[in-house]
């Protein structure tokens, strides 16, 4: 009874919305659509609404890193939204790092800060960005 | 110190994986545990019936009430009998890693939990316990 993690288009951008507790399918089947939304799309960004996900653990820590590369790769920065304090604290206390990996508190910040990159990217002739 | 036992369940599968994080869950919020100590008890929850079905090949968890005078635990006891963890020191500081990030997983949820035992001769199977106190 796995349900997939949706993945809605809009103005250009993809936006992901991870809910509560989910499976390592439902990731492992999330990795393949994105690709395949990205490169259908041409979206050149995608926010991933993470405000609804309660745990962080070293598999979704990697889960997260391959969604940011995979995206960068394919031409889209991936920014990661609102991520739980809670959450926040235990990745930190793990060790983990989530190297790479953007992440800002509102869909808002992630918007405008999808459109920063595209100004510079623009400007400086197309060179992929994975700031933090 | 009274034990009392929750529940058990069989770790065969990842959605095994989910359900236990479920009743870890459910159980701490009923007993008035804080957002965070959930959180810290779901994600090392998370990390050891994980190991136990990649790395074990499956094995049990078993959910128990502690309780000591006062204070009410829950610890989460994980068995497996699979090929152990051939230097569990090194596997321990976080460094090993046989199949994805093992030792991260280990001595992350170390840092999590108030208690954490691990016994994992090679050839001996891998019992984890881990508590979190209230």
């Amino acid at each position: 009874m796995t349900t997939s993690i949706p993945i809605i288009a809009f103005s250009e951008l993809l936006l992901v919305t991870i809910q509560g507790d989910v499976s390592d399918e439902q990731l492992e089947a999330l990795r393949a659509e994105l690709c395949e939304r990205i490169q259908v799309t041409r979206a050149k960004g995608v926010l991933m609404d993470i405000s609804g996900l309660t745990l962080v653990d070293s598999y979704l820590s990697r889960t997260l890193v391959a969604l940011t590369t995979q995206s960068r790769l394919l031409g889209a920065t991936l920014v990661m939204v609102g991520m739980r304090p809670d959450v926040a604290l235990t990745v930190v206390d793990m060790g983990l790092r989530l190297e790479g990996v953007n992440a800002v508190a509102t869909l808002e910040q992630g918007q405008a800060l999808l459109r920063r990159l595209a100004l510079a990217s623009g400007q400086e002739g197309g060179h992929g960005h994975h700031n933090t | 110190m009274d034990t009392t036992t929750l529940e058990r369940f069989s770790l065969n599968g990842s959605e095994d994986v989910v359900r236990v994080r479920l009743a870890v869950r459910t159980w701490m919020r009923a007993n008035g545990f804080t957002l965070l100590q959930q959180t810290k008890m779901v994600t090392a929850t998370s990390e050891m019936t994980r190991n136990c079905v990649t790395h074990g090949g499956g094995g049990s968890a078993e959910l128990q009430q502690l309780r000591d005078g006062e204070r009410l635990g829950l610890r989460l006891r994980v068995a497996d009998q699979g090929p152990g963890i051939a230097d569990l020191p090194l596997a321990l500081q976080g460094g090993h890693s046989t199949t994805g990030c093992l030792g991260l997983g280990l001595s992350g949820s170390k840092q999590l939990v108030d208690d954490f035992e691990i016994t994992a001769e090679p050839g001996k199977g891998t019992q984890v316990h881990i508590t979190q106190w209230r």
